[in-house]
């Protein structure tokens, strides 16, 4: 907003979307050309640079290549997200699925936040199962994995700003963070739930070291690929997925065309997707 | 599926398609232009739709094909990620105006869309555009609820429109928990020229956000005045590397001569590497007397950063008469430094810097090579010989860079190397490259040459400029 956006040429564009795909699994399609403007130009104006085919050079010929692109990865994968967003797949999750998995004689469940962006997410699904006495009743294992290595450091630290916290209850402030002036920290018992790590989910190794899940929350990202990056994750979430498992998706997003394995669940406040 | 929802005027014909779209939708759409007399622009509203079906796209083709036969337009307006996407594999993206229509939505769901991050400064645009006292009503409301990235944007818009009935509020909101919407405040007031607010902005200047800081510099040089400069000045004296950078930021968008011989004095006492940089990027911004030679001499700096900020300065400020400088600086060890000597060296290379350049090129890092092609081709000298040999390297990078630089130079042999790569080089990059080249020079017999290529290349990048070249 302050910086004076660069512009991208369309043949800039094009090569800078190859290179994010062939390094992250990301499409970027015509409509975010305004993203990666806004995204990148300070860190162009930080490098000397005043156009996109010098920084697309930086990061073809720099020694520090590698680094570079992890840097840029990292800025234009920054996911706005917040605490209790789409709260709906939550709660059935704590009301529905959780007291199911227990009468049926479960005794542990395992939670997949993938990706978990600045960590809102695993944290709130964490605070509802806590409040709703859960952690007593059934061993609760969450992992959360984002390919952005910023976001998971954010994420482990547990330090929020008010932005965080879009039409959330003030007691759920209270209770669950601590303030220091501006800061909000999430509390070390809730902090200790999460494993945290960094992996990509077009990747064949995330679905390793994750093991099986019961619940996967995977929210507002596979947008961001193409047609074989989605197929390839749906299919990994199928293989990783115990039975019964449930695949939970953005409100906006939809396995029509994709799968074939889950069978949709309408629960009235959203959607989720039951392994077949 | 109900009635088909549209507006016609003014020959633009707008028709909003239901959540349930199927193929039908698109057979009414067309039999609706073919019905209305002098359609020249439709409009298909998608905001209400998740996906579209593989099978609606054969639609979507004669759609496009009527609107090719009754020389029309069509724009597909507000579509998601998903649709995009389809369309994009599908290479029909090229094939329509793909634009954002927020006049279909209304205030509450205009409001939503300041929550997207891709959409959010679109919208306040197009709010603060269409500005009236509903608009006001509906912001003041959102900036007095608990949502801070709402209010963040609420307040940027009311700046946008310069709305001073919001100063008041504006000036509150300075002291709002959320750097949100703080950060908004600070641009909004010194956007409308709230002297009265200048104090208070500039004890932002020392925040340990640096976006805050970054936004206080903004406004502080927004509001600035006689004095300013000079207040700003002592900021520099500072003991916290980052309040002297924001006082360096500001001071150089106020860019008074003051200012300038601030930013001098300061080099002289200075350590810290990052202000430094920022001293060195600001002299850039001044075009007064003496910011040249500041910058010639910082070129050999201890500090790489330094330098490299240094030679990119001296691409801002051109080279003057120190071309010869300069140009020895093209080899320099760090080869960042190498490139924007290089690059600086555009538009002042005449007969003698191109031969230095040219014997450069085989001692140099391939980002160095980069620039010293790009800027053979705006020199006045003929290297045409030179551009043609790069045409045969094994980096795409530079036979791309050649042949850009061959059509940049004006060389008749542009055109003529362009259509031998179109269709052979190995390199996507190169073959984009030669299909931009060969669409803008339209030699002759080109449309049916581009044609022909589309079914036999790989790429879809190049596929979607051949598709886009050749108008289908």
């Amino acid at each position: 907003m302050l910086i004076n956006t660069v512009k991208l040429t369309d043949a800039e564009f094009v090569e800078l979307k190859d290179i994010i795909y062939k390094n992250s699994g990301i499409l970027f399609t015509e409509n975010k050309k305004y993203l990666i403007e806004n995204r990148l130009s300070k860190r162009l104006s930080e490098l000397n640079f005043t156009s996109f085919k010098d920084y697309i050079y930086y990061l073809k010929y720099d020694v520090r290549k590698r680094m570079e692109m992890d840097t840029m990865i990292n800025l234009i994968t920054i996911n706005e997200t917040y605490f209790l967003r789409e709260r709906g797949q939550m709660d059935y999750l704590v009301n529905t699925i959780i007291p199911d998995f227990i009468k049926a004689g479960k005794r542990s469940v395992k939670i997949w936040s993938v990706p978990c962006s600045t960590g809102e997410e695993p944290y709130s699904i964490a605070i509802l199962l806590m409040n709703a006495g859960l952690y007593n009743k059934i061993n609760i294992d969450i992992m959360a994995t984002d390919i952005n290595s910023d976001v998971v450091a954010i994420a482990k630290r547990g330090e929020y700003h008010s932005a965080s916290f879009r039409g959330v209850p003030s007691d759920f402030i209270s209770k669950n963070f601590r303030q220091e002036g501006q800061s909000y920290f999430i509390k070390d018992e809730i902090k200790n739930k999460i494993r945290f790590n960094t992996g990509n989910i077009t990747s064949p190794t995330v679905s390793m070291i994750a093991g099986r899940m019961d619940v996967i929350f995977c929210r507002n990202v596979l947008i961001y690929f193409d047609m074989d990056g989605k197929k390839k994750a749906v299919d990994m979430f199928h293989k990783t997925l115990n039975d019964p498992g449930y695949l939970c998706l953005g409100h906006s997003e939809t396995l029509n065309k994709l799968s074939d394995d889950f069978t949709m669940k309408n629960f009235g406040t959203g959607i989720l997707y039951m392994k077949k | 599926m109900g009635e088909l929802k549209y507006t016609f005027k003014d020959g633009r014909l707008k028709v909003v398609l239901d959540a349930d779209l199927s193929a039908a939708d698109f057979e009414k759409i067309a039999g609706l232009a073919e019905k209305l007399e002098g359609v020249d622009y439709l409009g298909i509203d998608m905001h209400n739709c998740v996906y579209i079906q593989s099978k609606m796209l054969a639609e979507l083709i004669a759609l496009k094909k009527l609107s090719m036969a009754k020389k029309f337009d069509i724009a597909l307006l507000n579509i998601n990620e998903n649709i995009s996407q389809v369309l994009e594999m599908s290479s029909l993206l090229s094939l329509f105006i793909i634009e954002d229509d927020f006049s279909a939505f209304n205030m509450d769901e205009l409001c939503e869309h300041f929550l997207d991050p891709v959409e959010a400064q679109n919208v306040c645009d197009y709010m603060a555009a269409n500005y009236d006292d509903s608009v006001r009503e509906k912001l003041e409301d959102i900036i007095r609820s608990d949502d801070p990235v709402k209010a963040e944007y609420a307040i940027l818009t009311m700046g946008r429109a310069q709305d001073f009935a919001g100063i008041d509020i504006f000036r509150k909101e300075l002291d709002n928990p959320s750097r949100n919407v703080r950060l908004a405040a600070i641009l909004a007031l010194g956007w409308l020229g709230d002297t009265e607010s200048k104090e208070r902005i500039y004890s932002f200047l020392s925040d340990k956000d640096a976006d805050i800081a970054e936004a206080a510099a903004a406004s502080v040089a927004l509001l600035s005045g006689d004095g300013d400069s000079e207040k700003l000045s002592k900021y520099l004296e500072n003991p916290d590397d980052h309040v002297r950078r924001s006082a360096v930021q500001a001071l150089s968008l106020i860019n008074d001569e003051n200012g300038f011989a601030y930013i001098k004095e300061r080099f002289g006492k200075e350590t810290a590497e990052p202000v430094r940089v920022a001293l060195t990027r600001a002299v850039s911004s001044f075009n007064m007397e003496g910011a040249r030679e500041i910058l010639i001499k910082l070129l050999d700096d201890p500090s790489i950063a330094v330098r490299e900020a240094a030679a990119s300065g001296i691409v801002r400020v051109g080279p003057k008469d120190y071309a010869d400088v300069i140009a020895a600086k093209v080899t320099d060890k760090d080869n960042w430094v190498g490139f924007f000597a290089a690059k600086a060296l555009a538009g002042i290379c005449g007969e003698e810097v191109s031969e230095k350049l040219r014997s450069a090129y085989p001692v140099v890092e391939q980002n160095v090579k980069l620039a010293i092609i790009e800027v053979l081709g705006k020199c006045r000298a003929d290297v045409s010989g030179f551009l043609m040999e790069r045409i045969g390297d094994e980096n795409e990078d530079i036979r791309k860079e050649a042949l850009n630089a061959l059509d940049v130079s004006g060389s008749p042999k542009a055109i003529e190397v362009a259509l031998k790569l179109y269709d052979k080089d190995e390199s996507w990059l190169v073959r984009y490259k030669a299909v931009e080249m060969i669409a803008a020079g339209k030699p002759a017999g080109y449309r049916e040459l581009l044609k022909k290529r589309i079914a036999s290349e790989e790429n879809r990048y190049v596929r979607e400029k051949l598709l886009g070249a050749v108008g289908e």
